[in-house]
């Protein structure tokens, strides 16, 4: 089925399209919510909300781009309502540091699985984790970030700086222990 | 370049990455969407089922009024039911009725009397022979043709009454000797009567029977042929009291009729009419929160586009609608469909408003949506923004029932639906990939449904008429636009209501 009769069929409340709609996109985006907090109960809980509000929506949708990035926005503007809302993540998006951070120049490959990058980015502090998907993943500005997350642009700035820095030097290192595990493997 | 680069491949990573979720997710998602749309699924069928409601009380009551004057009618009827003799006989009023039986009812008697005086002579039909017979019964029989005069003394009045009513003069012009079935009485044997006196007496008899208006039995007894000369008097006089059956039920039918009628008009359903106001305020909204919801609701709120190699456009939010005024009148028919229950219809005009802010106007020809040519729109960027008034200019057809609450108050309880049609409308659209606010009355769903609730209270005006003020509520279950956005109108406000007529 194309996306437009699937649109209207779930406009409709046709329970089998809105249920292939959802299967459709489900995985991807709890990809996308898993990116954004720190366990798997709290990726399914925006999940759940943010399909909700795309059914709610789906009226809205004007066929303008591709159904995938439209359910993806709500996704992304579910995740990060969600983090504002949540006790245990509010305070980890109170950014205090002004210093001002460059961006290093590194740009090492990635030899790491999606998996295993996503679990990296879990890793950082809410803070990060939050600018480093909006900028890296979704390709938000920093002057949007700041509107989003109620922060300065170079507040913005400096915690993606951060971030990346610290991401890389994880990728890195696991890099090395993959070369080691391998070496090890293959000599002994 | 080089951060591109990086980031570049962590988003082609994410790309890649997905996980399947429990199965409670979808499971939860599913039952808040049923939620939804079951909440607004109710509210579209309960003006629908209390069309239904109401029309089923008022079949109700009007089956039992039709049984209640049935019964009436019925009852009234067995009152002067002339077909049964008993009852007849029970109701009979008349002077003439009265005077028959009271004269007959001594010779009955007397015949009876005689009768057991002749039984109590000690003779047997065994032992008396024929002669022997009419010999003894001569004196019975002589009184017994004295019972006859008497007989004669109750014809008398019937012969009078017999000639009046047509019907006892076809039963007069009959001969009962030879009418089928007829058998002579049979005579017991008197000493004393001759066979003459027979003769005479079996003359009579017939002479007697021809004037009943009953036809004769086959009775051969003859107390049993006079008992049926009691009973066929009684229903001769019945008859012979210048009432005839049938007359009497219809002159009855249709004192009944007349009263089943008043009756019915006091219960029959009235029409009345009415010229009906309101004033109050309206909005859209998307859920079912009417008073609170109005001016949270977005028209036309676009999530922000995110383009994954590219620039990102910023989000831009469109001026919320506010509740602004609204109001409507009309005029309305009533009818009455119970004590308690009226229905009414009639035409109205509905106006309903909403505010927003919009910016500069800008008289340029514009491509909307990439196919809508305007010719002028609102900008929704600058400073300087303005109040502007969403109008919406509908005529209605409503049909509503009113529910008297209280017995002995006039606080009535309305509901019902009303069909609406677009005639005209100002409303601005919101382009969210434009970023402007234009005009599109082709957009707006011009058929709407709306359920309509309130609650009034009559206060008698005049003789004649009566004042109705109360809330009064309006949901349109239709949405505002045809292809996007979930908004419905919905009005609250006063209603006053003149009506011409009584309850």
């Amino acid at each position: 089925m194309d996306d437009h009769q699937l649109v209207k069929d779930c406009i409709k409340g046709k329970a089998a399209a809105q249920k292939e709609l959802y299967h459709l996109f489900a995985g991807p985006m709890l990809g996308i919510c898993y990116r954004y907090t720190k366990s798997i109960a709290d990726a399914e809980d925006v999940l759940q909300e943010g399909f909700i509000k795309v059914f709610k929506n789906l009226h809205q949708y004007k066929f303008e781009g591709e159904l995938g990035g439209w359910v993806r926005r709500i996704m992304v503007n579910t995740a990060i309502n969600y983090l504002k809302k949540n006790r245990h993540y509010q305070s980890e998006l109170l950014f205090t540091d002004d210093q001002l951070h460059v961006v290093a120049a590194d740009n090492p490959e990635i030899r790491l699985g999606a998996k295993e990058l996503s679990e990296l980015i879990r890793q950082l502090p809410t803070g990060y984790q939050t600018i480093f998907n909006l900028h890296a993943v979704e390709g938000f500005t920093h002057v949007e970030i700041g509107e989003i997350l109620g922060i300065h642009e170079g507040t913005s700035r400096s915690q993606y700086a951060r971030a990346r820095g610290l991401l890389i030097t994880w990728i890195e290192t696991k890099h090395r222990d993959v070369k080691t595990e391998w070496y090890a493997r293959t000599k002994f | 370049m080089q951060e591109q680069n990086f980031e570049k491949q962590v988003r082609q990573k994410m790309e890649e990455l997905s996980f399947t979720p429990s199965e409670p997710v979808w499971k939860k998602v599913e039952e808040e969407i049923r939620k939804k749309k079951d909440r607004r699924r109710l509210l579209f069928w309960l003006p629908f089922a209390f069309l239904l409601i109401g029309g089923g009380i008022w079949l109700l009551q009007t089956n039992t009024n039709q049984s209640n004057h049935l019964s009436k009618s019925t009852g009234q009827k067995n009152n002067t039911d002339h077909y049964n003799p008993s009852i007849e006989h029970k109701n009979l009023s008349t002077e003439k009725k009265t005077d028959a039986i009271e004269e007959r009812k001594p010779a009955t008697e007397d015949i009876k009397q005689q009768q057991q005086n002749n039984t109590y002579t000690g003779l047997t039909q065994k032992s008396i022979s024929s002669t022997s017979l009419i010999s003894a019964n001569k004196n019975a029989r002589k009184r017994r043709i004295l019972s006859p005069e008497a007989i004669s003394n109750e014809t008398a009045p019937e012969l009078k009454t017999d000639e009046e009513t047509s019907q006892n003069k076809e039963y007069s012009k009959r001969d009962p000797l030879t009418e089928p079935g007829f058998e002579k009485p049979t005579i017991k044997a008197d000493k004393n009567i001759t066979t003459k006196d027979i003769i005479t007496e079996a003359i009579q008899l017939p002479d007697t029977i021809s004037k009943n208006n009953v036809p004769f039995s086959n009775k051969t007894d003859v107390d049993a042929g006079n008992k049926d000369v009691d009973t066929t008097h009684e229903k001769d006089v019945d008859t012979t009291n210048k009432i005839d059956p049938e007359n009497k039920i219809a002159a009855t039918d249709s004192s009944t009729t007349n009263k089943v009628s008043k009756l019915k008009n006091k219960n029959v359903s009235k029409w009345r009419f009415a010229f009906s106001a309101s004033i109050g305020r309206s909005g859209v909204n998307e859920g079912l929160n009417v008073f609170g919801g109005g001016d949270k609701a977005f028209a036309y709120a676009d999530a922000n586009p995110l383009a994954l190699n590219g620039p990102v456009v910023s989000y831009i939010r469109p001026s919320a609608p506010k509740k602004s005024s609204a109001f409507s009148f009309g005029l309305l028919i009533k009818k009455k469909l119970t004590r308690r229950t009226e229905f009414s219809s009639g035409l109205q005009y509905n106006f309903y408003s909403t505010e927003m802010l919009v910016g500069q106007n800008i008289q340029f020809n514009l491509t909307v949506n990439q196919s809508l040519r305007v010719p002028q729109f609102y900008s929704n960027a600058g400073t300087a923004f303005s109040p502007y008034r969403n109008k919406f200019h509908f005529i209605s057809l409503p049909l509503a029932f009113d529910f008297q609450l209280l017995k002995k108050n006039p606080l009535d309880f309305h509901a019902g639906v009303s069909v609406q049609q677009l005639l005209k409308t100002n409303a601005l659209l919101y382009s969210s990939t434009s970023g402007i606010y234009y005009n599109d009355n082709k957009a707006f769903n011009r058929t709407q449904v709306f359920s309509d609730f309130g609650i009034n209270y009559s206060l008698p005006f005049k003789k004649k008429w009566s004042f109705q003020l109360g809330p009064t509520l309006s949901y349109g279950h239709s949405k505002m636009e045809k292809h996007s956005s979930n908004q419905h109108l919905f009005s609250y406000g006063m209603e006053a209501q003149f009506v011409f007529g009584r309850k």
